[in-house]
């Protein structure tokens, strides 16, 4: 496989248009300075603005293989980076013994006993991959240090065996959601993007590309009601992911166009908290007569 | 480096070739500036590191640095750790670079609509470069080439902490944060009569020593020290929050959150037409949740005020437990009052025997000509032992330096 070479952001931007990823002059730079700086690339943002799906358009646009490292509290060492494959290396110590047989210890920490997790896998791969650490926010924060000797060196240190340095640096993608603020030890190893929710123009763009079905008027509206929304206190706002739900739910309706009826009946793809769908509902002819109003403005 | 800092179009229009050395000057130049730059944003309390300016410097081999766009992106996805700082990012990017009406948000043109204030500092900017334009063409020195423009590099801090809270912009509002973080709230300067032990003491503890030496067969192998135990006054906290206190209510909770903070058993209630108690709200961890609380909490803010009336309720119902003659009741209010002035003159009656002093802490009296004329403020003046501003930072500190001394 190939790696594609991008020259500009221009060109990033591009590319990624192909794999139906509309992004800004910003968040293009952004990418096209982290793949040729060769450095981790942080996106923070609000949820579901598409910063997990960055990776994976990148993937696809660079044809590389994406490993990707959903984090969860709890993760440590063992399941992220490596670890030793004690039953078989309890086997080969037995078999040893039957044999009688001499062994040292080298014998039982080579590669052959060794089970790479997601981290080494991006080190060893032989080809450059894009590495995925999606919600570094939710692991502990002790977690943050492991990551630190991957992201300034790009390599993992086993004890055992010494250090493996990657042959083919993977481009590093780390996703936060602002959960807890990020140490800045980790911080300052990337390059920092902090994704806004689009503009109306853009997400529109963003529908069509995404649900070809809709016809231009009603993503319009659709997009100039989200603007409307994101305006108000929400306990949630509204992100991308839910003005595609939405946009996938009125075309499976067979909408032509929203009404206070209709937001009523499909409140559910836009928000989840009970509260949320109250004040929604309060609020929804206002926000109608504002969106329409910003379309014929 | 040298294929991308070819000349801009100023560099064009002087007629000469340009030699390996220039681009070596101009690269030096820029590398200087930017380490400026970044210390403008130490400054201003943005948390730059020498890791960043690093890559910073080290991004511009990959980028147009003529391109602004580039360059403005460049410069804030290596120098930047978090979004916080982007409202002050931009505004001292402005200020420093001074490239062009506004942000570059986007390739080509300006997609953001030039604020009052980013244009207004464009103006100021904007006439000085014209100046220094001239002079390049009047002296037409190579030298004058590379001269560097003079850029105010003072500290946003500073000034920030002689404006009045009504004139704060929200791109400011991070830095205050951050000012009201580090304000130095310590008012255990004043020496108490008791004594602790410590090594830095002057005066001999004798029982101390003597029971030390006690250990050691009455041998007395060392000499320990004692001085004098400092002595806190505790904080009593009576804010103001009705319509009339609006713009200041904000930052007053907020410093009074860091002062319930650092100062111990600080009680702080608020009150307008009721009494509410918020020391146990202010005491989360995080101001943005406090603040959400306080919100959800207070159902009277910017509403109407019964000065009177509330300080009666306080003093029923807290009163007896509060008032003692080691604390110092703190009144952050402008005065203006629709209550009764008569219970109002009894409460304050009552305060003051019961209270070591009585600060008043009102924002109207930033000006010069204010008299405390309207009748609350003309009621409770006779009980009141300190009468003090808290219209901005420099005011709250000077407040903080009157408590320590009380």
């Amino acid at each position: 496989m190939t790696t594609k070479i991008l020259g500009s952001a221009e060109q990033v931007k591009e590319e990624m248009r192909k794999e139906k990823y509309i992004c800004d002059d910003q968040l293009a730079f952004i990418i096209y300075l982290s793949f040729t700086m060769e450095k981790p690339l942080l996106l923070e943002g609000e949820p579901g603005v598409g910063k997990t799906e960055v990776a994976k358009v990148l993937a696809n646009v660079f044809s590389r293989k994406l490993i990707r490292l959903q984090c969860y509290e709890g993760l440590d060492a063992t399941t992220t980076m490596y670890e030793w494959n004690y039953a078989k290396q309890l086997l080969k110590i037995k078999t040893i013994d039957v044999c009688s047989q001499g062994y040292h210890l080298e014998d039982i920490f080579t590669d052959e006993y060794l089970i790479p997790r997601p981290l080494l896998t991006a080190v060893k791969s032989h080809e450059k991959s894009v590495l995925l650490i999606d919600e570094i926010d939710r692991a502990d924060e002790e977690f943050e240090a492991f990551l630190l000797e991957i992201l300034s060196d790009f390599q993992v240190s086993i004890p055992e065996m010494g250090t493996i340095k990657a042959t083919h640096k993977p481009l590093v993608i780390i996703t936060s959601n602002r959960v807890r603020e990020l140490h800045d030890a980790l911080k300052r190893r990337c390059l920092y993007h902090f994704i806004d929710y689009p503009t109306p123009e853009r997400e529109m763009e963003i529908i069509m590309t995404k649900v070809p079905d809709i016809n231009q008027h009603l993503a319009k509206k659709i997009a100039n009601i989200m603007v409307q929304l994101r305006n108000q206190e929400f306990y949630k706002r509204p992100g991308v992911a839910e003005t595609l739900d939405w946009s996938q739910a009125l075309t499976i309706l067979e909408k032509e166009d929203i009404d206070e009826e209709v937001m009523d009946l499909t409140c559910g793809c836009l928000f989840k908290f009970k509260e949320d769908v109250k004040r929604f509902k309060d609020t929804k002819t206002e926000v109608l007569v504002k969106a329409e109003a910003g379309i014929d403005g | 480096m040298k294929v991308l800092i070819t000349p801009p179009e100023v560099f064009k229009r002087v007629k000469r070739t340009f030699t390996e050395k220039d681009y070596q000057v101009r690269a030096q130049g820029l590398i200087r500036r930017i380490l400026r730059f970044a210390n403008l944003l130490r400054k201003n309390r943005v948390p730059v590191y020498t890791a960043d300016e690093l890559n910073a410097i080290a991004v511009l081999k990959y980028i147009d640095i003529n391109n602004r766009f580039e360059f403005y992106m460049a410069l804030k996805s290596t120098l930047l750790v978090s979004y916080k700082y982007f409202p002050i990012f931009d505004h001292l990017f402005l200020q420093f670079w001074r490239t062009g009406v506004n942000i570059p948000k986007r390739y080509g043109g300006d997609s953001e609509e030039p604020d009052d204030e980013q244009s207004s500092i464009l103006k100021q900017s904007g006439s000085e470069e014209d100046t220094t334009a001239d002079s390049k063409k009047d002296s037409k020195k190579e030298s004058n080439i590379y001269a560097e423009t003079s850029v105010p590099t003072y500290s946003l801090s500073e000034t920030l902490k002689k404006k009045d809270f009504e004139d704060i912009k929200p791109h400011e509002l991070t830095l205050f944060d951050e000012i009201f973080k580090s304000l130095r709230i310590n008012v255990k300067e004043k020496k108490g009569r008791r004594f602790k032990s410590s090594y830095k003491g002057k005066v001999i503890d004798l029982p101390r020593s003597i029971r030390q030496s006690r250990q050691k067969g009455g041998e007395i192998v060392k000499i320990l020290k004692k001085e004098k135990k400092p002595k806190q006054s505790k904080l009593v906290l009576l804010a103001d929050v009705s319509g009339s206190m609006d713009i200041y209510s904000t930052f007053l909770i907020k410093f009074i959150y860091e002062l319930q903070k650092y100062v111990r058993d600080t009680e702080t209630f608020v009150f307008g037409t009721q009494l509410k108690r918020i020391t146990d709200i202010l005491s989360y961890r995080s101001i943005t949740t406090a603040l959400s609380m306080l919100s959800q909490n207070v159902l009277f803010w910017s509403g109407g005020t019964d000065i009177g009336g509330s300080f009666l309720e306080f003093n029923n119902i807290y009163g007896g437990k509060l008032r003692k003659r080691n604390r110092i009741l703190v009144i952050l209010s402008d005065g203006w009052d629709k209550g009764d002035i008569e219970t109002l003159k009894k409460q304050m009656a009552v305060f003051k025997q019961g209270f070591k002093k009585l600060i008043w802490l009102n924002p109207n009296l930033k000006y010069d000509s204010y008299q405390p004329l309207c009748m609350g403020m003309s009621a409770a003046m006779p009980y009141v032992d300190y009468f003090l501003p808290c219209h901005n930072v420099n005011t709250l500190e000077r407040f903080i330096e009157i408590v320590k001394k009380i």
